[in-house]
C-alpha cells in the first residue's frame, strides 16, 4: 500500500510537537543517564569522579540486583499474559448482549482510574495481616482460626502484588481488545460455525488471528508496564518481606533516592532499558505482525 | 439457555473482581476504626459514620478522636488536601488529554498516510520511548525541568505526562488510521483538498471513537501518575492526588477510615468522566468498526 504513496519530504509540520517532547524528555535525559552511569555520584559527597564501569560492576555483583531481576521477569511474565487473557474474556463478554451490560461496561473501567499507589493501599486493606478483609472473611466463615500474614510470606506476598497489579491493568487492555474484536468480520464466525467449529475452535482460528495486531500491542504494553511497575509495590509491600517483592524499578528508586547513589541508579536504569528493548524487539521479530511502520 | 446463564455468571464474576474492592473502600470509610481493628471481627456492631468525610471537607474533627491525646494523632491535616488535589489532578489530566489528541493524531496521521525518508526510524524512536524505566529518568527530568524554570508548575506536569502517554497514543492511532480505507481520502484529494484539510475534515471525524479512547487513556495515566508528580511538584498548587495519597500511606498512624475516605474521593472525577464518555466510546468503537 505504501508504495502507492508518493515520496514526500520529511513532514516536520506534522511531527515537531511530538519530536520536541521526545528529544527534550527522553533522548536527552537518557543520554544524561548513560553519562551519569560512568561517574560516582553520591549526593553525600561533593566530588563526582569518573569511575568507568565500576557502577555496572557494583550492580552485577549485587545479590539484590539478581533477586529483583528474577522477581521482575517472573512478575512481567505472569501478569502480562494473565492480564491479556482475562481482558480478552472481558472484551468478549462486554460485546455479548445481556441485561445491565451498560452499567457493567462503565463499572469495569473504574480500577483503571485508581493511581497505583492508591490501588496498593486498597489491596492492603484486603490482605492486611491484622485487620484485612480477606482474613476477617475467612475467619468469620470458620475456615481459619488465626489470621494469615499474607504480606509476610514471600510467595503469598508475590501473588498479592500480582493480583493488585492485574486488577489495575485489566480495564485498559479490555478497551483495546474490545476495539479490536468489533472490527472482526462476522461472516468469518458464521463460516466457522457452518464448518462445525465449536466456541474454542472459533476462538483459536478466528478471534485470535483476526485480533492479533491488538493482542500483540496489548501484550507488549503489559510487559512494559510489568517490567517498569513500581507504585503498587511501593504502597502494598514496600518491596518486602526481605526482597521478595522488590522489582527493578523499585530497586532503582531505592538506590537513587534513598541511598542517594545516582551513579549506580543510572547504571541500573540503563541495564533495565536494554533488557526491555531486547525483550520487545525479540517479540516483534518472533511474532509476525503489522504493527511497526516500515519505510 | 445454558449460554445465557454462563454469560450472567461471567458478568457477576467480573463485577466481583472489579467493583467489590471499591465497595470495600466505601465500607472502610464509614465504619469507625474501633470496629475495623476489633478481633474477632465485628464490623457492623457500631453505627456507620460520615465523620471522616465531614473532616475532609469542613475540618470538623470526628468526636471519637476528640477525647484522648494519642488518638488525636490519628487525624492528619494532609487528608484535607484531597479536594484541592482532585482539582489539580483533573486539570493537568485534561490538558494531557488535549495534547495527546491533537499532537498525537497529527504524528500518527503522517505515519499512516505519508511516505518519507526516516519514517520507520522516527516511528520506532517515538514508540520505544516508553521502554525506558521511569525511575531511571527521574533525576535528569528534575534537572531539565529546573533548567527550564518550570519546577512546581502544572505545565511541567503536563509536559512530562504527555511524553509518557504520546508513544502509545501514536502507536494506537497509527494502527487505527491505517485501517481506514485510503479510497475515502482519495476522493477528497481529487476534489483538491491538501493533506491538512483531508486530515481535519475526513480522517478525524471518522476516528472519533479511537480519539476518545486514546484521550481517555491519556487522562487516566496522567491522573494516576505518581513518580514524576512527586519529584516535580512541590507546593499545594501542584500537589496531585497520587502524591497526597502516597504521603498519607507512609503515615502509619493515620486513622484507617480517614484514609479510605480519601481513596474513595479520588474515584469521583474519573467516575464522572467515565459516565460522560464511556457509552460514546463503546458505541463509537462498535459503529466505527462496522463501518469499514
Amino acid at each position: 500500500m505504501s508504495s502507492k504513496l508518493e515520496l514526500t519530504r520529511y513532514p516536520l509540520q506534522w511531527l515537531f510537537p511530538v519530536l520536541i517532547l521526545v528529544i527534550v524528555f527522553t533522548i536527552y535525559p537518557f543520554a544524561y543517564a548513560i553519562y551519569n552511569s560512568f561517574f560516582q555520584i553520591l549526593l553525600v559527597l561533593p566530588t563526582t569522579p569518573f569511575i568507568g564501569l565500576k557502577n555496572y560492576m557494583r550492580v552485577v555483583v549485587s545479590p539484590y540486583f539478581w533477586e529483583s531481576l528474577v522477581n521482575t521477569l517472573i512478575f512481567a511474565a505472569v501478569t502480562a499474559p494473565v492480564t491479556v487473557i482475562i481482558s480478552l474474556g472481558v472484551a468478549r463478554l462486554l460485546l455479548t448482549k445481556f441485561v445491565g451490560r451498560g452499567a457493567v461496561r462503565a463499572l469495569v473501567l473504574l480500577p483503571w482510574a485508581i493511581p497505583g499507589s492508591v490501588a496498593g493501599i486498597l489491596w492492603l486493606w484486603i490482605f492486611h495481616g491484622q485487620f484485612g478483609v480477606l482474613n476477617a472473611l475467612l475467619y468469620s466463615l470458620g475456615i481459619i482460626r488465626t489470621y494469615i500474614q499474607f504480606l509476610k510470606d514471600p510467595l503469598l506476598a508475590k501473588i498479592c502484588v500480582m493480583i493488585a497489579h492485574v486488577w489495575t491493568q485489566v480495564p485498559f487492555a479490555s478497551v483495546l481488545l474490545m476495539a479490536a474484536l468489533t472490527t472482526i468480520n462476522k461472516e468469518l464466525y458464521e463460516a466457522a460455525e457452518v464448518d462445525g467449529a465449536g466456541s474454542f475452535r472459533r476462538l483459536i482460528s478466528v478471534t485470535i488471528p483476526s485480533a492479533a495486531g491488538m493482542l500483540i500491542i496489548a501484550l507488549i504494553y503489559e510487559l512494559i508496564i510489568g517490567i517498569t511497575a513500581y507504585d503498587v509495590v511501593y504502597s502494598l509491600t514496600g518491596g518486602g518481606p526481605g526482597g521478595a517483592t522488590t522489582l527493578l524499578s523499585y530497586y532503582i528508586w531505592k538506590e537513587s533516592f534513598t541511598q542517594l547513589n545516582f551513579g549506580t541508579g543510572s547504571a541500573l536504569g540503563v541495564l533495565v532499558a536494554l533488557l526491555t528493548l531486547a525483550l520487545i524487539t525479540t517479540i516483534l521479530k518472533v511474532i509476525p505482525n503489522q504493527i511497526m511502520v516500515k519505510e | 439457555m445454558g449460554k445465557k446463564i454462563f454469560v450472567y455468571i461471567a458478568a457477576f464474576a467480573l463485577l466481583a473482581f472489579t467493583v467489590v474492592p471499591l465497595l470495600l473502600v466505601l465500607l472502610g470509610s464509614i465504619i469507625p476504626d474501633a470496629s475495623i481493628l476489633s478481633f474477632p471481627p465485628r464490623w457492623f456492631t457500631r453505627k456507620p459514620t460520615l465523620a471522616y468525610y465531614d473532616y475532609v471537607f469542613t475540618g470538623k474533627i470526628p468526636t471519637a478522636y476528640e477525647l484522648r491525646g494519642a488518638e488525636r494523632g490519628m487525624i492528619t491535616e494532609e487528608v484535607r488536601q484531597v479536594p484541592r488535589g482532585m482539582g489539580v489532578s483533573a486539570s493537568v489530566a485534561v490538558m494531557v488529554m488535549a495534547v495527546n489528541m491533537v499532537f498525537g493524531s497529527m504524528a500518527a496521521y503522517s505515519f499512516a498516510r505519508l511516505r518519507f525518508r526516516g519514517k520507520a526510524m522516527t516511528f520506532s524512536g517515538i514508540v520505544m520511548c516508553r521502554l525506558l524505566p521511569a525511575a531511571a529518568l527521574a533525576v535528569p527530568f528534575y534537572l531539565i525541568v529546573q533548567a527550564l524554570g518550570l519546577l512546581d508548575t502544572k505545565l511541567a506536569l503536563v509536559l512530562v505526562h504527555s511524553i509518557l502517554t504520546l508513544p502509545f497514543t501514536v502507536l494506537i492511532l497509527t494502527v487505527f488510521f491505517r485501517s481506514i480505507p485510503v479510497e475515502i481520502e482519495e476522493a477528497a484529494k481529487i476534489d483538491g483538498a491538501n493533506p491538512w484539510r483531508t486530515f481535519w475534515r475526513i480522517t478525524l471525524p471518522l476516528s472519533a471513537s479511537s480519539m476518545v479512547a486514546v484521550g481517555l487513556f491519556a487522562f487516566m495515566l496522567s491522573y494516576s501518575e505518581f513518580l514524576y508528580s512527586n519529584i516535580l511538584g512541590g507546593s499545594e498548587k501542584t500537589r496531585t492526588l497520587p502524591v497526597i495519597m502516597a504521603a498519607l500511606s507512609t503515615n502509619t498512624d493515620v486513622a484507617w477510615g480517614m484514609f479510605m475516605s480519601g481513596v474513595f474521593l479520588t474515584l469521583i472525577p474519573t467516575l464522572v468522566l467515565v459516565i460522560l464518555v464511556w457509552n460514546f466510546v463503546v458505541e463509537g468503537i462498535i459503529f466505527g468498526g462496522s463501518k469499514f
